[in-house]
């Protein structure tokens, strides 16, 4: 029954999620009490922890919540629930494209679209940059918090522009980093 | 092929920090350069695409791609590549590190070290969709298309899925012209 519940709950945070993570957390957080999988304290706990994980966030935190309610079945069931409604209509998106892809109309898509996904990714770009510095707007700020981010932004402009590192290298050197200056 | 691309979503996993448009890059990287199984046009199609439909971003990325080079199998193969990284951890930490990962200062600044790293990689990503659209549009027309959707996505705070979906019925409805015929 709770395996059912997990499933059924997380159907709909994979349907109605717009905006990306932020916009599902909430999506979620209203599933888990409707459903009274665990409390909100336990619940904004999971969301640190997911924080602190890799890939996307909405997948994580449903897995997180199975994981609490039902084990690894209950991860998986819920990471299953929560992809599956998106992944099916995707699919079926571009297959329709795919069939019709002669078509003029259809081949003209991407340059029109070029220009949003442009205004999309600057608008994310200028966001990571902001969170690049953990500090607020307004608040008073230590000279540690400005040059730890600035040194890091030289550092991945060369390793990425003239040495032309891979990425996997560069984000683990600068994990590497991050954990090193929390011993000084 | 099939385990190509489960190797390549394996480390757009490990390495996905900041949500799923912060992988895009990588999945340029890996799919586009080094792969060469997709174009960036196509890239372009398939993020306004998933833009427009809900759920995470990138598991649609990877499920589309599975799908393009192995069916249903490439499906399961990406996506599990994909998850695989986070999901273990995610069991590592909730069965043995609890209480250490919820107050974590070291994870936390581990995490913010990568966000400038992210950031530039996010900068090399639209710079080279900007290169490329200087191709197809001329340039003044560019920048005013960039402000035009600017100001309806920013500023008039318009949901992204009705501005791509009124773009795609803009671009089906507008006559063929000779040129695009070939």
């Amino acid at each position: 029954m709770e395996l059912f519940n997990l499933f059924i709950a997380f159907l709909i945070p994979g349907i109605i999620g717009y905006g990306g993570g932020p916009g599902s957390i909430t999506i979620i957080a209203e599933q888990v009490e409707k459903y009274n999988f665990m409390d909100s304290n336990s619940f904004n706990e999971l969301i640190g922890i997911c924080n602190a994980l890799p890939g996307p966030i909405a997948t994580k935190l449903a897995g997180a919540v199975g994981y609490e309610v039902y084990g690894i079945t209950g991860l998986l069931v819920s990471i299953l629930s929560i992809m599956l409604p998106s992944i099916l209509a995707i699919l079926l998106l571009l297959k329709i494209l795919t069939k019709n892809k002669d078509n003029p109309k259809v081949k003209r898509l991407s340059k029109y679209l070029m220009p949003i996904i442009i205004v999309l990714f600057i608008k994310i770009l200028i966001k990571f940059f902001w969170q690049s510095f953990p500090i607020e707007l307004g608040q008073p700020f230590s000279f540690k918090e400005i040059i730890h981010p600035t040194l890091l932004l030289i550092f991945a402009i060369i390793s990425f522009i003239k040495l032309k590192l891979h990425p996997l290298i560069v984000i683990c050197t600068a994990m590497a980093y991050g954990f090193l200056i929390t011993l000084i | 092929m099939i385990l190509k691309i489960f190797m390549a979503f394996f480390r757009i996993g490990l390495i996905g920090y900041g949500g799923g448009p912060a992988s895009m890059p990588l999945v340029k990287k890996e799919f586009v350069d080094n792969l060469q199984i997709m174009t960036d046009d196509d890239l372009i199609e398939l993020t306004a695409l998933c833009n427009m439909l809900p759920g995470p971003m990138i598991t649609k990325v990877a499920a589309v791609i599975g799908y393009n080079n192995g069916k249903w199998l490439g499906v399961f193969m990406a996506v599990l590549g994909l998850l695989l990284p986070s999901t273990v951890l995610l069991i590592v930490l909730m069965m043995f590190f609890y209480e250490a990962t919820k107050s974590s200062t070291t994870i936390k600044s581990m995490i913010n070290a990568v966000m400038p790293v992210v950031t530039v990689m996010m900068g090399q990503l639209v710079w080279g969709f900007i290169i490329k659209a200087k191709k197809s549009f001329n340039d003044f027309l560019l920048i005013i298309l960039i402000i035009f959707y600017w100001v309806l996505i920013n500023i008039l705070n318009i949901n992204v899925v009705f501005v791509i979906l009124g773009t795609l019925a803009f671009a089906f409805l507008q006559p063929v012209k000779e040129s695009e015929v070939k």
